[in-house]
């Protein structure tokens, strides 16, 4: 006998019907999903990393700034009673300082001198969903979109916010395919032991094994120039001092940037910055670092942000302001 | 603008929004200046190519209404055809040939610089092309009468959901859409975003993954029997996907204003012999060649070989408008003598066909095997980029066999397409291609679930172009 109480009975009779269960499931799975534990990636850009109190210097920029300018290492080599803090993000492009800086302005936290390291490959790309979709606050999303850049990607970024699984979709893929994938923004421990792939102390760093982000002219989208510009200026009218510090790079990559005049492009766009803001330029280990003092193609190693870091604080001892 | 985009998602959402707000004239009106912003949106210097394209084919047309003497109204025919032929030819083919004739002087001892053109091949211009001179072609041969607005011929041949790629709607069908209103109902209004899922389903998640396999196959030249016979596979399901997936959306768009656009594929790797092929692939240029090309030649009218000779003829330049290269050449000549060898094996080797209802089965299946393979070759030389390379690919597939790795790579290309293939069975046994709209919802939910979380999850969102955008 049929059930009337069947699901399969449930309004046959509409051909939207199957639709409109269809949306219904999106929305309770996409609610399901959200009560689930964020990514690692998702979780360190939403975490709150703000200092405490107004820190004398503060350290930012992406991983390569995170892992390369250990906080305490750098207020152990400066005067004593100097505070540091390291608010870089993993993951991070010249477009999250801005809105790193406006939160602390409203918490109060201004810091002091900003030790600025950015990537500079890190200009040419787009974060702006992962700004917009996990980074950013509503309001702050407001700003985004008013700034009339990419309004599509800004768009996709509010649809993340929105949707548990695009933001999962990465880790659902690897998961679904049987693969362990480790967490985004996620490296491997800084160690004394060199480049992973090195054996008995032999580097093998190889051109042809470098990443294809570094095979590209210097370049900058209009939005990450949008909100690097905004960050300078906004620090410019607070008199926070900026020191724009070149992080060392392998020589491997030196080499594969050079048939695309990267250095030469990114020492030009650096001059216009210093003469439009001030900042001061700082490059404390010139701009290559042997193979030993890298953990990957990008991160200094424990034994490279030690060395990195004793150079940065004489330099900044020699050019700043003693605080 | 793509289809697979944010941007045709707004774009459409703000278009739909206004049609349904605004009376049937201001609808057409409405509709033709979003479909020259979308076209615009590639190439604005090119909306003028597709505006006198209209315009000229518009006013043959009266024209051709007008006048009663055969003689004047072939010359008036052939004027059009002429200067249609001639825009797609000078923006597709000028280079080609150029360069061809070049080459060809240069290997008989004569040097002459090549004279190149730095042109760009205005996206779907083979497409509205052929629409637009199917409007003449039906007026000459009295098929249809001159439609009186200049503006509801510009809109169907502007459309935009079929604009760029397709499918080549015949003329009258359009233009009767246009000129009268056209009726939404919630049956349209399903059906419309069954097949926009099920489109944007095989070219974000089959199309675009299968093309990294493919493209890397293609590209390498490290060939061996296994990684050829696995990209020619891999390419058969990706050009498939990616062009019938652009075709659903663009019938499910059109669905969700109350038009219908016409069936462009049906189940084409079921089909059993190469007749049948061409009646399931890419129907509205199949049937256009046919209807237009074939038959204008005599089609099977003036004797066995001249019925040959238009088969091979129809299929080379069928073969041409998809690029100016010559492995598109091939593939035509390939397909053209697939097809006459499968008329002559017809007429003069009938093979007896089986009786038990098992053996029919069987035979069929194995009709259909056979035939897929035959394709798959004809995508080897469809996706090859030079004769060299197919050559090579052609010597290296001779050692085929099956092996561990072959069997491993399948099974890799069927982890984006087992819906697919669940889909197509289901299809084929029940012959309804929208076999899924009438299970009970809560089926019909599961699969749209299982579309749109695969596409979540695994559709590639950095927008590939449609392959068919190209010709």
């Amino acid at each position: 006998m049929r059930n009337p109480s069947s699901i399969f009975n449930f309004r046959r009779e509409n051909p939207l019907a199957g639709l409109l269960l269809f949306a219904i499931a999106v929305l309770i799975i996409e609610t399901a999903l959200a009560f689930l534990p964020q990514n690692a990636l998702i979780t360190a850009l939403g975490t709150n990393r703000l200092p405490a109190r107004s820190p004398d210097w503060q350290i930012m920029g992406d991983s390569v700034a995170e892992g390369g300018i250990p906080a305490i290492q750098l207020a152990e080599k400066l005067p004593s009673g100097t505070s540091v803090a390291n608010v870089a993000l993993s993951a991070s492009g010249p477009e999250f300082p801005y809105f790193i800086l406006k939160r602390e302005i409203a918490s109060g936290t201004v810091p002091k001198a900003i030790i600025y390291a950015p990537s500079p490959h890190t200009f040419g790309t787009k974060r702006i969903a992962l700004l917009a979709g996990a980074y950013a606050t509503w309001p702050e999303i407001t700003e985004i979109a008013s700034a009339g850049i990419d309004p599509f990607e800004v768009l996709y970024g509010v649809i993340c916010k929105l949707s548990a699984s695009l933001r999962h979709r990465e880790h659902l893929a690897a998961l679904m395919k049987g693969r362990r994938m480790a967490p985004d923004g996620e490296r491997p421990a800084a160690t004394e032991s060199g480049p992973p792939e090195s054996k008995n102390n032999a580097p093998s760093f190889t051109l042809d094994r470098v990443h294809p982000m570094y095979r590209k002219r210097f370049d900058i989208t209009p939005f990450n120039l949008h909100f690097a510009r905004k960050f300078l200026a906004e620090a410019k009218a607070r008199d926070i001092p900026i020191y724009w510090v070149v992080m060392p790079v392998l020589e491997v990559i030196q080499e594969v940037r050079k048939p695309y005049q990267f250095d030469e492009n990114y020492a030009r766009f650096l001059k216009d910055i210093q003469e439009q803001y001030g900042v001061t330029l700082l490059i404390p280990r010139g701009e290559v670092l042997p193979p030993e003092n890298f953990m990957d193609y990008a991160h200094l190693n424990a034994r490279g942000a030690d060395l990195f870091t004793q150079k940065l604080a004489e330099q900044l001892k020699s050019v700043a302001p003693q605080k | 603008m793509l289809f697979n985009t944010l941007q045709f998602g707004v774009f459409f959402a703000f278009v739909l929004a206004l049609y349904h707000a605004l009376p049937h004239r201001k609808q057409n009106a409405m509709l033709l200046a979003a479909s020259y912003f979308f076209y615009a949106c590639w190439d604005w210097r090119f909306v003028s190519l597709i505006f006198i394209s209209t315009t000229v084919d518009f006013y043959v047309g009266a024209w051709l209404q007008k006048c009663e003497d055969p003689k004047r109204r072939k010359s008036i025919l052939a004027w059009s055809v002429v200067f249609n032929l001639g825009f797609l030819g000078f923006f597709k083919y000028f280079n080609f040939f150029s360069a061809s004739l070049h080459a060809l002087l240069h290997k008989i001892g004569f040097d002459v610089p090549t004279a190149t053109l730095d042109v760009v091949l205005p996206v779907g211009i083979s497409f509205y092309t052929f629409q637009s001179m199917s409007y003449t072609v039906d007026i000459y041969r009295k098929e249809m009468e001159p439609t009186r607005s200049f503006w509801d011929f510009a809109l169907s041949v502007a459309f935009f959901p079929h604009m760029v790629a397709g499918p080549i709607q015949r003329a009258r069908s359009l233009i009767d859409q246009v000129e009268h209103p056209r009726q939404v109902n919630r049956e349209s209004i399903a059906e419309g975003c069954h097949l926009i899922l099920w489109g944007l389903f095989k070219k974000m998640v089959i199309a675009d993954n299968l093309s990294l396999t493919v493209d890397r196959i293609f590209g390498g030249g490290d060939y061996t029997a296994t990684n050829v016979f696995l990209g020619a596979l891999g390419f058969a399901l990706q050009i498939y996907c990616d062009f019938s997936g652009y075709t659903d959306i663009a019938r499910g768009v059109s669905r969700l204003m109350g038009f219908n656009l016409m069936l462009n594929f049906n189940l084409p790797y079921f089909a059993t012999n190469p007749q049948d092929f061409w009646r399931r692939w890419h129907i509205s240029l199949s049937t256009w060649l046919r209807d237009y090309l074939y038959f204008s030649l005599g089609g099977n009218r003036k004797g066995e070989l001249r019925t040959y000779a238009n088969l091979m003829l129809t299929m080379v330049l069928g073969g041409l408008w998809h690029g100016a290269s010559w492995t598109f050449v091939i593939w035509g000549f390939y397909h053209g003598s697939l097809l006459c060898l499968h008329r002559l094996a017809t007429h003069y080797l009938p093979l007896p066909k089986p009786s038990r209802p098992l053996a029919q089965v069987l035979w069929k299946w194995f009709s259909i095997g056979v035939m897929f393979l035959f394709t798959l070759y004809g995508w080897l030389i469809f996706r090859a980029t030079n004769a060299d390379r197919l050559w090579d690919m052609s010597k290296a597939l001779a050692g085929l066999r099956p092996n561990a790795d072959l069997l491993r790579g399948v099974v890799k290309l069927l982890f984006y397409c087992w819906p697919l293939l669940i889909v197509q069975v289901l299809q084929y046994r029940s012959g309804d291609l929208m076999i899924f709209r009438k299970y009970p919802p809560i089926v019909q939910a599961v699969f749209y679930l299982i579309c749109f979380y695969y596409i979540v999850i695994f559709g590639v969102f950095d927008a590939q172009s449609f392959i068919y955008f190209q010709f």
